[in-house]
Formats: C-alpha cells, sequence, structure tokens
C-alpha cells in the first residue's frame, strides 16, 4: 500500500534570484507518524514545504497523497487531499474573537447566514478536548503570545480531514515559545498523530526532534541526503545537516551539554575589571518604574550593564521582557526611576535619540522593526551609517557598497547586495540585521531573541560576533525567553517575574532549575540587583 | 488600515497601456464615421503639425511635473490625493500675487508667481501631513476633502471678487506680458515650461535615488516602524514630503498659468491633477518612468482631440478613454501589489 505522503524529485529554482532552493527533495510520511525535516537555513525545508502544500508549484517532481499525485501549484487541492500548513506567521485577526478566527472563512452555518457557535464550539471540543472554552469567546488581541501560537495550531488542527487520515504541516512551531508552551504544542502533536494523522514539522531545536520525532528528513542545499525512523538523536542529526564536517560538532557538544562544562569564555571583560567599575555604565536602570495604560509592567528594576559584560534578563515574554524591550526602543516611558543610557537621562527620548546616545538595537519583531523588506540588501546594511555616506547630501556611491560589501563578506550572506531584502532566507536577513548592529564597536548592543530561526552553525557565529563585541567593550544587554540561550552567553543573569527582578545570578551559580523555578515565580528565589 | 502604495511591476504598467490602445481602436472604430480616418487621425494627426505636437509636448510637461509631486508623496508612503485641488489653489494664489505686483522686472515677476503658487500649495497639502502626525487622520482623506473643499472656493474668487468684469470670460484679470513665460513652437502653447518639468523630472530622479534624503524618505514609505528606530525624524518625511508633493502641483499650476493661459481661468486645471497620479503609477513611482507615462497619456489626449476634429468622434469618448485608462492602472496597480 502506499504512504500516506510521498513527495519525489522535488526542485524548485527561483527566478527572481536564481537561488536554487530545492535541487532533489524525497521524502516519506505514513500514517500516525511525526516527521521531523532539518536542516541549515537555506537548506529548503520551508520551501519544499510549501511545494506539498501546493502554495508554490514545482519545476519538477511529484508529490502524492495515499498513491495519488497533487496537482503541482495547487493549494485547493491539496488541501481537499487533507494537506494542511500551519505558517509561522499565520492571518489571524486580533479584533475577532478566537472562535471566529477559528472558522474563518468555513464558519459552521446556521440557516445557511448566521455563524452556528454551538457547533464550532462542539467541533473544537473534538479536535482539542484540552483548550479551554473560555478563551473561545475572547478576542484575539487580548491573548498572550504563546496563547495565539495554540490558536493558529488549533486552526489548522480543524482543517484537517474528519474521516481520513490528513498531514499537518507545522513550520518552527515552536520557535519562540516557552519550555512549556513547546510541551504544549507537543502534545496535541502527538495526539493528532496518534488520532490518525501525522505530523510534518521544521525545527531547528535537535534535542526537541530527538525527544518527539519517529522519523526525520534531513535537507542539504536543497536536497534530501538522509532519512531514517530509528535513533533520532542530536548528534547524528548534526553530523548530517552539515555533512560531517568535525568542526561543527564540537559546537553541538557545547551548546548542548553546557550545564556540566566550564564557561568557555567566561566573563570576557575580567582583566579589566577596575577600569569598568570606574566608567559610566552604557546602561543604567535604578528602581524603574513603568506603566503600559494603567498596567504595571516594569516594577523597581534595578539593572546595569557595564562595557564588556553581556547580561541575561529572560522570563516569560508577558511578565516584563515584552515590557524591557518596549522601554529601550523607546515605544514605553518609565514614570519614575532612573533610566540611563552612556551617562545620558534616556528618559522621553525618541527612538532616534537613543540610537544617537549609541545604543544598538536588534528587535524581536525582526522583519517589521529591525528590517525593511522592500528595500534592498545594502539599503538594509547602510540604514544606521547614511550619514556618514554622504557628500554634499549624495550618497557617495563608492563608499555606500565598499561599506556594504564589508559587511556582506564579514557576515557571510549569501545573496547579492541589489535584490530586495525578502528575496534572502530568514537566516541571511538576520545576519543582515546582527551585522548592521553589531558594526563599528558599539558602545551598548540589545539583543532580542539572539537565535530566533537560526540553525546551530549560524547560532554559534553569531553568539562569538556577540562575545568578541562585548570582548571589545560593548555592554550588551540580551532579552530572551530561552533559558538555554542566556545560560550560554550571558555573565549575570536577571530572571523577571511580574513585572520585576525575581532573582539575579551570576553565571557560575545559575542553572536551568534555578532560573525555570524563578520564571515561574516560585519563592525563595534572591531578589535584589 | 490603507495599503502603503509602491511601485508596480512593469507588466502591469504595459498591460494597461496596451489593453487601453486596444480599447482606443475599437471606440474609434464605432464612434466614428471611417475607421481609416479616426485611426489616422487620432495616431497621425497629433504629430502631423507644429501646433498639435506642440500642444501636446505642453499638456505632457505639466502632467510630468504633477506627477513627480504623486511619486514623491507616493515614494513616502503617503497618498496624496488632493493634487487637482494643490494645483489649482496654487495657481490662483500665484496669479492673484503677480496681479498686486505688476510692476516687477519680468525674472522677478515669475519667480514671485511660481514661488507663491508652489508655496500656497504646499502649506495647503502639509496640512494634511500635519494632520497625520498629530492625530494619525489618514491623509488620503484629508487631501482629498481639503482639495474637494478649495477647489469650489477657489471657483468663486475666479468668478466672483477676483474676477475682470473687463473680459467676458470667467476668468481673473490677465498677468503682464512680461511675466509670461517664451513660447518654444509657436503658434502652439509650448512654452519654457516645458524643458522646466523635464529638469525636474532628472532632478526629482538623483535625489530620490541617490540622495541620503531621497535614501530616507525611500525607507520611510517601505517601512516607516524600521525608519523611525533607524533614526528617522517621521514629521520630517510625512509633512516635509506631502508639502513637497504639494510644492511640486503649485509649481505646475503657477507654469500653467505664466506659460499657457496668463490669467486664472475657470475649471483651467482640467483633471491634470487626477491624471498626474495615473501617470505617476503607470510611470511606476520613477521619475524617469514618469517621463514616458506623461508622454503616453499626452499622445493619447492629443489623439482624442484630433479625432473629434477631424471625424465624428465625441468628447465624451475621449474622456470614456482616458478614464478606462485610469481604471485599468489603479486595478492593475491594486490586485497586482496582492499577489506575493
Amino acid at each position: 500500500m502506499a504512504s500516506l505522503l510521498e513527495v519525489r524529485g522535488v526542485a524548485r529554482r527561483f527566478a527572481a534570484n536564481g537561488v536554487q532552493a530545492v535541487a532533489s527533495a524525497d521524502l516519506t510520511l505514513e500514517t500516525g507518524q511525526i516527521h521531523a525535516v532539518v536542516g541549515e537555513n537555506g537548506a529548503g525545508k520551508s520551501t519544499l514545504m510549501q511545494i506539498i502544500a501546493g502554495a508554490i508549484p514545482a519545476d519538477s517532481g511529484t508529490v502524492s497523497v495515499s498513491g495519488r499525485p497533487l496537482a503541482n501549484g495547487d493549494p485547493v487541492g491539496a488541501l481537499e487531499a487533507g494537506v494542511v500548513m500551519s505558517y509561522q506567521h499565520p492571518r489571524l485577526d486580533r479584533e475577532l474573537t478566537v472562535l471566529e478566527n477559528l472558522f474563518l472563512g468555513e464558519e459552521p452555518r446556521r440557516f445557511g447566514v448566521f455563524f452556528d457557535a454551538t457547533a464550532a464550539r462542539t467541533r473544537v471540543r473534538s479536535v482539542a478536548p484540552d483548550f479551554s472554552p473560555a478563551l473561545l469567546s475572547r478576542r484575539l488581541g487580548s491573548l498572550s503570545s504563546g496563547q495565539i501560537r495554540m490558536v493558529s495550531l488549533l486552526a489548522a488542527l480543524l482543517r484537517l480531514p474528519h474521516d481520513r487520515p490528513g498531514i499537518l504541516i507545522l513550520d518552527e512551531p515552536t520557535e519562540a515559545t516557552t519550555p512549556a508552551e513547546a510541551d504544549r504544542v507537543f502534545t496535541v502533536i502527538r495526539q493528532s498523530a496518534d488520532s490518525g494523522h501525522a505530523v510534518i514539522f521544521i525545527s531547528h531545536k535537535l534535542p526537541e526532534v530527538e525527544r518527539i520525532a519517529d522519523a526525520v528528513t534531513v535537507l542539504r542545499a536543497g536536497r534530501t541526503v538522509a532519512s531514517w525512523s530509528d535513533e533520532i538523536e542530536v548528534a547524528r542529526l548534526a553530523r548530517e545537516m552539515v555533512g560531517g564536517a568535525e568542526e561543527h560538532l564540537a559546537i553541538v557538544g557545547a551548546t548542548h551539554d553546557r550545564a556540566a562544562e566550564p564557561r568557555p569564555s567566561a566573563l570576557p571583560g575580567d582583566d579589566r575589571v577596575g577600569e569598568t567599575e570606574a566608567a559610566t555604565p552604557p546602561l543604567r536602570m535604578e528602581g524603574l518604574t513603568a506603566r503600559e495604560g494603567r498596567r504595571l509592567v516594569l516594577d523597581d528594576i534595578t539593572l546595569s550593564v557595564n562595557p564588556g559584560e553581556i547580561v541575561g534578563v529572560t522570563g516569560i515574554r508577558e511578565n516584563g521582557i515584552e515590557a524591557m524591550e518596549s522601554l529601550l526602543a523607546g515605544k514605553i516611558q518609565p514614570d519614575a526611576g532612573v533610566f540611563e543610557v552612556d551617562g545620558h537621562d534616556a528618559t522621553g527620548l525618541s527612538p532616534g535619540r537613543l540610537r544617537r546616545l549609541g545604543l544598538r538595537y536588534v528587535p524581536t519583531d525582526r522583519l517589521l522593526r529591525g528590517a525593511s523588506v522592500e528595500s534592498s540588501v545594502a539599503e538594509n546594511l547602510i540604514a544606521l551609517k547614511r550619514r556618514k555616506l554622504q557628500r554634499l547630501g549624495m550618497l557617495d556611491g563608492s563608499e555606500v557598497s565598499r561599506f556594504a560589501s564589508r559587511l556582506h563578506t564579514n557576515f557571510g550572506i549569501e545573496g547579492n547586495l541589489h535584490i530586495p531584502l525578502w528575496q534572502l532566507s530568514g537566516g541571511n536577513i538576520q545576519k543582515v540585521i546582527l551585522s548592521r548592529e553589531l558594526e563599528g564597536d558599539p558602545r551598548l548592543l540589545v539583543i532580542c531573541e539572539p537565535s530566533w530561526g537560526l540553525d546551530f552553525r549560524s547560532r554559534a557565529r553569531i553568539v562569538e560576533r556577540i562575545r568578541t563585541s562585548a570582548r571589545d567593550g560593548a555592554a550588551v544587554l540580551v532579552l530572551t525567553t530561552d533559558i538555554d540561550e542566556v545560560l550560554d552567553l550571558s555573565s549575570r543573569i536577571a530572571v523577571l517575574f511580574d513585572a520585576r527582578i525575581a532573582a539575579v545570578f551570576d553565571r557560575d551559580e545559575a542553572t536551568r532549575e534555578l532560573i525555570g523555578r524563578a520564571m515561574a515565580g516560585a519563592t525563595g528565589a534572591t531578589r535584589g540587583a | 488600515m490603507a495599503r502603503k502604495p509602491t511601485a508596480g511591476s512593469l507588466a502591469s504598467s504595459l498591460f494597461a497601456v496596451g489593453v487601453a490602445l486596444v480599447v482606443t481602436v475599437v471606440l474609434l472604430g464605432f464612434g466614428s464615421g471611417s475607421w481609416t480616418d479616426a485611426l489616422h487621425a487620432f495616431f497621425l494627426q497629433p504629430i502631423a503639425n507644429q501646433y498639435y505636437f506642440g500642444n501636446m509636448i505642453s499638456l505632457m510637461g505639466f502632467l510630468l511635473l504633477a506627477s513627480l509631486g504623486i511619486v514623491i508623496a507616493f515614494r513616502g508612503g503617503l497618498y496624496n490625493l488632493g493634487g487637482e485641488g494643490q494645483l489649482f489653489v496654487g495657481a490662483l494664489a500665484g496669479t492673484l500675487a503677480g496681479l498686486a505686483l505688476p510692476d516687477l522686472p519680468g525674472l522677478l515677476g515669475v519667480i514671485l508667481v511660481l514661488s507663491v503658487a508652489s508655496l500656497a500649495a504646499a502649506a495647503l497639502a502639509a496640512i494634511s501631513g500635519l494632520l497625520r502626525r498629530a492625530w494619525g487622520t489618514p491623509e488620503l482623506i484629508t487631501s482629498y476633502l481639503l482639495s474637494a473643499v478649495l477647489i469650489p472656493v477657489a471657483e468663486y474668487l475666479i468668478t466672483g471678487p477676483a474676477n475682470d468684469p473687463a473680459r467676458n470670460l470667467l476668468a481673473t484679470a490677465t498677468l503682464p506680458q512680461s511675466y509670461w513665460l517664451p513660447r518654444l513652437l509657436i503658434p502652439s502653447e509650448l512654452s519654457l515650461a516645458f524643458p522646466i518639468a523635464i529638469i525636474a523630472a532628472c532632478a526629482v530622479y538623483l535625489a530620490m535615488f541617490y540622495s541620503v534624503r531621497g535614501y530616507e524618505l525611500r525607507l520611510y514609505g517601505l517601512n516607516e516602524e524600521f525608519a523611525v528606530y533607524a533614526g528617522i525624524n517621521p514629521s520630517t518625511y510625512s509633512i516635509g514630503a506631502m508639502g513637497l508633493s504639494g510644492a511640486l502641483h503649485g509649481l505646475t499650476g503657477g507654469l500653467m498659468i505664466i506659460g499657457t493661459y496668463h490669467a486664472a481661468i475657470s475649471g483651467f486645471s482640467g483633471g491634470i491633477g487626477w491624471n498626474a497620479i495615473a501617470v505617476a503609477l503607470v510611470g511606476r513611482l520613477h521619475p524617469l518612468g514618469a517621463i514616458l507615462a506623461a508622454l503616453v497619456f499626452a499622445y493619447l489626449d492629443a489623439g482624442a482631440k484630433a479625432s473629434m476634429l477631424h471625424t465624428e468622434f465625441t468628447f465624451e469618448l475621449g474622456t470614456i478613454i482616458q478614464a478606462i485608462i485610469l481604471l485599468l492602472v489603479t486595478a492593475t496597480f491594486v490586485f497586482g501589489r496582492r499577489k506575493r
């Protein structure tokens, strides 16, 4: 009998930038299987998924569901065959209720006109019995980012066929989730597979692949290089992804057995502690309080970042991480306490003025706030440097291309300088943004979620860049919801809970468990600065 | 939220123009006595003699200059739909200033009329930018409404208080002859305004793509939030770009006065402010593309006029052709955007 999904020799080249995104991809998926697709940034994972879902046509190759080939580039046909894709950035309307969002476009009707909420609720219950019914009538905009992610997953589940096996495709379903949220996602995925569907998911987090995948397919440069279903483990995944180069395995080891080993680059500023003590800290907050509307979002925050230091701030997004980003971005203003950048009062400054004080900033929302996707790669690279690259008000062409090429080469950005940014892969867009912000010895660097959407090799490279910046004297503040990331990067760790600093750890005393407990608001953790 | 305006594809521009030509040919067949005569009149008459050719090129210049104003606004992510009113109000203001100070040396008079026209229109357009900054009121609505309110006011002034009773026309008094721009292809209307428009297009091109300000304007238009984080002052570009857009419309109006009409005449702007939007879009919001697009539009206009004179082709059919083009342009522009 034919497998549930068979992908054979699929290839796709993008005419716009000449990139052969997928060269020859094969994938076989069985009913009841959770199938991970892994590969480095730009390996062709997302493109392959979009081809399977019919969102973009393939140049060659076939996709068959239960032995019947799908029409090429036909999303409706794919959906009818039971292929449901859940996108990284789903189209949901924040003004509608959760229930309305879940059934957008295919509402159960009463008398052919009215939205049949009762029938809709029953369907939700049958697909996801654990989903809180109280959430269904809330406005989507009032939910946390983690809850919204669950809603989009649920919307996909509801579109799976009821009477036969369906295929659920998820593009990085656990990106930017807390460990607890990721567990909930996995529970839902597992339930769905157990009830007779099959799930394909893209992930950069190899330990989670090891944990939940029944089978895995590895893509490298658009080709399927390996596919297996027994003994899925991190070391082999990593080896297949990069093509067996030993040096990279060391990186994987470093990222995953970190707790046991001594820190490789403890406190980059060690050798000049005396000097940094005396200098003004590039970032200083003391007893800082801020509100959004009437809600207290930052409460009595005292935190300084000194030159050469990497301070990690972690917690649940809504518990203060988001607010701290808004503060540093100039979106909200403190209503009490000290907020200084490089010794200057930064209260009430516009984003532009903050930049001029030497703040560099990599926002969580890279595509909206961190880049202009329709501008060219070069135009994105020069955004902060534009005033320095001019002569009599005109951009100096040769200076511009020299500057942009330098960043382009130093950071190994693929794709040429003159194509629009959106034509680059997600990982390369990240590199463009990071290279721009890290350039030229910044005084203060605020980086939100440094490794979102990056494969481990790019991630290791970025981590190294951040460390180098710190070693060169930058004060680095990392805002992240990922415990492993703070542990990996920071010399000092502050944990936010309920808008306050719940605990501060030196790198040496911090463990995953301690941080996890403080994030969840467990009492007994030390408070202070 | 309205989608931000961005340049359409070359294919959509060619499509719009191509379909417009086909429709024109078909309409000519039905609307005039003889198809061959009509085709001849439509396509060859505009370039057959100095008079038609000069008038066509003159119109092209005005369309181009006004469309540059649209290019600047749309590239900055701002919908200026008040061009027609800005042009009209600017022209009237310039004329009144010229009439108030009739004894200046010629060149100073020209500068006076043009700068008053530009400044008045710039101020009018900048109000919309200001409202957007202050309260987030969509400039698309305010610029349109301001224009819709002020055109009748300007008409009232032209036909009432500022009317010249000595002339049997719905017009102001005529500006002193020393303020008139030299004509280039007599007996046509073509004046020095045309080369000014071409120079302006080149200047806008250089400023838009090679200057820091142009870079900032485009960045602001493509992603306002990112632009603000990159340290670009949003007020400069919302108010400034609208103001500059208005200034170009006012300049167009002023040049029409001193180049062609020599007085503010009731209804003289004749929809140039509206057609400029279509020209800018067909030209893919590119200053040099606008030169070609303005030529196409002027040619169609001249062709329609020639067909009316030489065959039974009616004025309404000419208007229909222009309306169809506008429809096609906006349709391909708006729907072309949705695909990606």
